[in-house]
């Protein structure tokens, strides 16, 4: 029992901890940081580095050079409207990021409160809450954004909402798994026999408890998240055509796919190695939080 | 007559068994238990796994409300208490829990899970980390594990730590669910001499559940057995110890092990065959009359009354009659 409880122990550490652990023994974690940084050098200095920064946010050039292959004075090309696609990239970068970052903290923030509410509260709460958990879970993002498209039009929330409702309930389902079983830790019940309040009880004791596996799979979603976007800005449904969106760009090339191919390719390369990598993150996180998961990956090889 | 700190009064919880659209029976955890505890006194409740040791000791605290009876706290029934004298009752009545790897947040310094209770009850302290040193050193730690985390100790440890945070209130009555019986014996010893210790500087009192009965024989100045959600036997420790007089009392204490092989084959020993039976449906008459050695045609029909049958020792079986 004792052995049992001291690897529970451990495996219930910080998220720092786990960082500094996968960074110490995994390679796919480090190659994991190293495109994320990269990604988010991209977003930061995109605007500054930027060769042609107006035409990357949308604006077409003064004199239309027309669809051009990668040269030196265009690396990636210029897509059908004459505009640099190195500096149309380097804009989406910031938008991709922002797109991620807001739906995966949106998402975490909802599903954390709404999960260790059911599982702390109990009761009528946790019926109610685990309905709603469940029935947001039964809802694909597209469809969502299908709908929001036909309320709203095209637009940034449309993808920003699609996802966050469609994403909240599987942070929602971890963070009530884990809560239960914090709920009924002894350390819960003397803070509530020493008379604290139990809002601070949730944030205090469950909160902290339960947020390490969680956060994890949030990090590993933010690649889903960038490939979810993407298909919806590509569809049309969200982000309007000129906009500095990777998924955008590929739609604004796939009517030259056979001619200039490059318009579309190359955005399509960046959102599959940023999510790739994002994932590559998440996924090595998530096997060094639980080696029985490490093993299983390698029965693979 | 001095008056008894915690008075219990025929106590029942029956926890319903629920089907799918009915409550199908009642498991008696706690069927009828009184007892008394002196103030400075420890109280040791004895009983196998599931007899409802552990139900008595939460009713007593009122961490859960009991199906029926009352629990007289200083001569107040603490299932009255409101507001502000509830909340002295529970800084005054603490528990001990038998994980020490539960009971302590993993994510919070020693230094925060003390003083946690400290901050809720608005205590005057001027020097926190002071106050909360001088408590370390009063269980046996110091200053250098003031702001480290539970999982850097072992369970004595952990265990220490948890008694201090329970000092940090300056309690009167303390329940110990089995403190000692996740730790090793040599650990085990340690712990009950601190709470022997802080006994006798503090003048607590103690309601000790224990399976262990050497350990309960060692800490308790009174024990109540427990069989089924009753008290079968009750008296000063060394008397029961002793003079067992309930056949329970007997066939458990004779599974002490005694280390020495000559004195274990010449003592008397007595078989209780069978498991205890289920608490949804207890046997009618005497609970033990289905294992009991000594049985009689009066044990199944009728329930034996609580009687004194020497000197402080109570008794409830057919075999005896009061004094």
């Amino acid at each position: 029992m004792t052995i049992e409880k001291s690897r529970m122990q451990k495996r219930i550490r910080g998220i720092k901890e786990l960082f500094s652990r996968a960074w110490k023994r995994r390679p796919v974690f480090r190659a994991g940081v190293v495109i994320a940084l990269t990604l988010l050098f991209m977003a930061i200095l995109g605007p500054f580095i930027a060769p042609y920064p107006s035409e990357g946010w949308g604006i077409p050039p003064a004199t239309s050079r027309g669809a051009q292959p990668p040269s030196p004075e265009h690396p990636f090309g210029t897509d059908a409207a004459g505009r640099d696609i190195l500096s149309r990239i380097l804009i989406g970068a910031g938008m991709a990021l922002f797109q991620i970052a807001v739906v995966v903290s949106v998402s975490l923030a909802i599903g954390l409160l709404v999960g260790s509410v059911a599982a702390y509260y109990g009761g009528v709460m946790e019926k109610i809450l685990n309905y709603f958990t469940e029935t947001f879970m039964a809802f694909p993002a597209i469809i969502v954004a299908l709908a929001l498209n036909s309320l709203f039009g095209r637009g940034l929330m449309v993808v920003l909402l699609s996802l966050i409702i469609t994403w909240w309930s599987w942070y929602a389902r971890i963070a009530y798994v884990n809560a239960r079983s914090t709920r009924e830790m002894e350390y819960v019940l003397l803070a509530e026999l020493s008379g604290l309040p139990r809002y601070r009880i949730l944030f205090r004791h469950i909160l902290p408890n339960i947020s390490t596996p969680v956060i994890v799979q949030a990090i590993t979603d933010t690649g889903s998240v960038l490939l979810e976007a993407a298909s919806i800005n590509f569809l049309g449904l969200g982000l309007p055509t000129d906009y500095p969106d990777w998924g955008v760009l590929v739609q604004n090339g796939f009517n030259y796919i056979y001619s200039y191919p490059w318009i579309s390719l190359i955005p399509g390369a960046f959102i599959l190695v940023a999510a790739l990598g994002l994932s590559m993150l998440g996924d090595s996180l998530r096997e060094e939080m639980d080696p029985r998961l490490r093993r299983r990956w390698r029965l693979w090889f | 007559m001095p008056q008894p700190l915690v008075k219990v009064v025929d106590l029942k919880k029956y926890f319903p068994v629920k089907g799918v659209f009915r409550v199908k029976g009642w498991v008696r955890a706690v069927d009828g238990v009184s007892f008394e505890i002196m103030k400075g006194q420890t109280l040791g409740l004895v009983g196998e796994s599931g007899c409802g040791k552990t139900t008595v000791g939460k009713l007593v605290l009122r961490l859960l409300e009991p199906t029926s009876g009352e629990v007289y706290y200083n001569g107040e029934n603490i299932y009255k208490l409101k507001g502000s004298k509830l909340k002295e009752f529970r800084r005054k009545a603490q528990m001990v829990f038998q994980d020490p790897y539960s009971s302590l947040n993993p994510r919070m310094t020693v230094f925060d899970i003390i003083y946690e209770p400290v901050k809720v009850y608005k205590l005057k302290v001027s020097d926190p980390e002071k106050f909360i040193v001088d408590l370390l050193y009063k269980v046996g730690l110091n200053e250098s594990h003031l702001y480290r985390y539970p999982h850097e100790f072992s369970g004595g440890q952990r265990q220490r730590i948890a008694i201090a945070r329970i000092l940090a209130l300056n309690p009167e009555f303390i329940v110990l669910d089995e403190p000692t019986s996740a730790l090793d014996v040599s650990v085990q010893a340690q712990i009950l001499n601190l709470l022997k210790d802080l006994q006798a500087k503090y003048n607590l009192t103690y309601l000790f559940i224990s399976h262990d009965l050497g350990v309960v024989r060692y800490m308790s100045d009174w024990i109540a057995v427990m069989y089924l959600g009753q008290i079968v036997e009750f008296g000063p420790a060394e008397e029961v110890f002793e003079k067992p007089l309930h056949p329970y009392t007997k066939a458990l204490f004779s599974a002490i092990p005694i280390p020495d092989p000559e004195l274990t084959r010449k003592r008397e020993k007595l078989k209780a065959p069978g498991e205890p039976p289920s608490p949804i449906n207890p046997p009618p008459g005497c609970r033990f009359h289905p294992r009991c050695p000594f049985r009689m045609d009066k044990c199944s029909r009728e329930e034996p009354e609580m009687i004194m049958v020497e000197d402080k020792h109570w008794v409830k079986c057919h075999l005896y009659t009061k004094k």
